[in-house]
């Protein structure tokens, strides 16, 4: 199902000229923190065996399938095809919703956070937007756009955008005016200040939404693809619902828990560990 | 900045009629006029509103009335370092002043941390980190440099050696120079003329102009030079 070994090098591509002047330390170039591997893996190992045993007492395979029920029916439907043709519709909405939601809403955040005016008039919005129910953005895009990839995906941006905007809007008020000032001083473009000044400011900021933005936005997708879309990790979970089949429902559930793990860990963490790597000494 | 014009003929005029933060006015009926290699230094007591008046020149602060002319391509050395912690020191040249990384490498050999441009800059002492910062500046191939107490908190001996390296890369890379300082040791050694602001709202209270070149003062000549400001 997924390769990993496609994703063991990511940090290369982010590594950046810095590199190769012997900058950061070696542990920088690993994907995975190591040390805590062992532990992680026990761990799992431990949930599977209080399920089994969970599943062993119940005696209810309908209800609650056994560890290797699930694991064989996920094999089939990987062996079919099924598995990986939904997975990557709901990965595919996934990505587009986070990327626009971080964009979006990162841009108004960062507005915000600089413009007492804006933010004044913002400020309500933000706080409207942030309690209104992801259901109902959910029906309303549905309703007003129509049964299509658009609404689904601009349903979901719209739940996460506010979610954003408000942790960025914390990170520009903490911006460095010195920073700010010196590049003004010396003539840096807008482009070179944001690249340069600002972003990497903002980088734990990014970070801390961009991990709760991939594991609120997964969950949103599948309600979106639960109540209108034709494919998709939600569209098969409703399908098994609505024929009682629990173990299959666990089959697309925690495939895409594994997928979104895959991500956080061999991407974000990475990404992470590379934007942070002049706070190490 | 930015605007065609001969750097040798040109002066840098300054006028800051009024200068206030809400009700309070900082600074009053300033006229200042700086030739294109001479080496100001500006001197007062702490909150007098000597950085205020560095801020207005470089352009940070719009909110006085008055206006400043010919100050041509202008860089900055701040009280603190101020350098982008997540860049190298290298790139904190190239990045900020779009100098070449040779002319970066160049000017950090001038300031001796020619081994600190891969590194980030937290792994520089405080000495180390204001070289750099001087260095940034002069990769501006600046017409003006401003400098805002820029060896504050180093000890003696370190401050002495940055205004040396100061004054040979005056030498080098000719700028005209406005320092701000609390102390006249720093004025009798750098300067070829002193300002004094003095007084509620800060105005110009005195003038002191030196004939010979900074570099070829002996300490003896600087101790009695300070001794009169």
């Amino acid at each position: 199902m997924f390769r990993l070994r496609r994703f063991r090098f990511p940090p290369r591509l982010f590594a950046g000229r810095d590199r190769g002047r012997g900058a950061p330390k070696a542990q920088d170039a690993l994907p995975l923190d190591m040390t805590r591997l062992p532990v992680s893996l026990l761990s799992i190992f431990a949930f599977v065996l209080l399920w089994a045993v969970a599943a062993a007492i119940a005696g209810a395979p309908n209800t609650l399938p056994t560890p290797w029920t699930v694991a064989r029916l996920t094999l089939a439907e990987l062996v079919s095809g099924e598995l990986l043709f939904h997975l990557s519709a709901t990965l595919a909405r996934t990505v587009a919703a986070f990327v626009i939601a971080m964009a979006v809403g990162s841009a108004i955040g960062l507005w915000l956070g600089t413009d007492k005016r804006a933010d004044a008039w913002g400020d309500p919005w933000l706080v409207g937007l942030l309690n209104l129910p992801a259901l109902v953005t959910i029906v309303l895009c549905y309703i007003w756009i129509g049964l299509t990839e658009v609404a689904a995906i601009a349903a979901v941006a719209i739940n996460k955008i506010p979610l954003v905007a408000t942790q960025m809007r914390e990170g520009a008020r903490a911006l460095d005016p010195a920073l700010r000032d010196m590049g003004r001083v010396f003539g840096m473009s807008r482009v070179a200040r944001l690249r340069h000044v600002v972003l990497p400011q903002l980088a734990p900021h990014l970070a801390a939404s961009g991990r709760t933005g991939i594991a609120l936005i997964w969950k949103i997708v599948l309600v979106v693809e639960f109540l209108g879309r034709s494919n998709g990790v939600g569209f098969m979970i409703h399908q098994y619902f609505q024929l009682f089949d629990v173990a299959r429902v666990l089959v697309y559930a925690i495939s895409f828990v594994a997928v979104m793990l895959a991500v956080e860990m061999m991407l974000l963490q990475p990404w992470e560990r590379h934007a942070t790597r002049w706070r190490r000494p | 900045m930015g605007t065609p014009r001969d750097p040798v003929a040109a002066a840098m005029r300054v006028e800051v009629a009024r200068k206030a933060w809400g009700e309070a006015v900082i600074l009053r009926d300033i006229a200042l006029e700086i030739g294109p290699r001479e080496s100001v230094a500006l001197l007062g007591p702490s909150g007098i509103g000597k950085s205020t008046l560095l801020r207005i020149i470089a352009g940070l602060d719009e909110g006085f009335e008055g206006r400043v002319t010919g100050a041509g391509r202008i860089a900055m050395a701040f009280q603190e370092p101020t350098l982008l912690p997540w860049r190298s020191v290298r790139d904190n040249l190239t990045l900020t002043t779009e100098c070449t990384t040779d002319e970066a490498d160049t000017l950090l050999r001038a300031v001796g941390l020619p081994e600190a441009a891969p590194r980030f800059p937290n792994t520089l002492s405080l000495g180390q980190a204001r070289r750099v910062s001087l260095a940034r500046a002069f990769a501006m191939r600046p017409d003006t440099l401003l400098l805002d107490e820029p060896f504050a908190s180093l000890d003696r001996d370190a401050a002495g050696r940055m205004q040396a390296l100061l004054l040979d890369l005056l030498c080098e890379h000719p700028a005209r120079l406005l320092l701000v300082t609390h102390d006249p040791m720093e004025a009798a050694r750098l300067a070829t003329r002193v300002l004094t602001l003095d007084g509620t709202p800060a105005t110009m209270r005195h003038e002191r102009l030196f004939d010979d070149p900074p570099a070829t003062r002996s300490d003896a000549q600087i101790a009695h030079l300070a001794a009169e400001l």
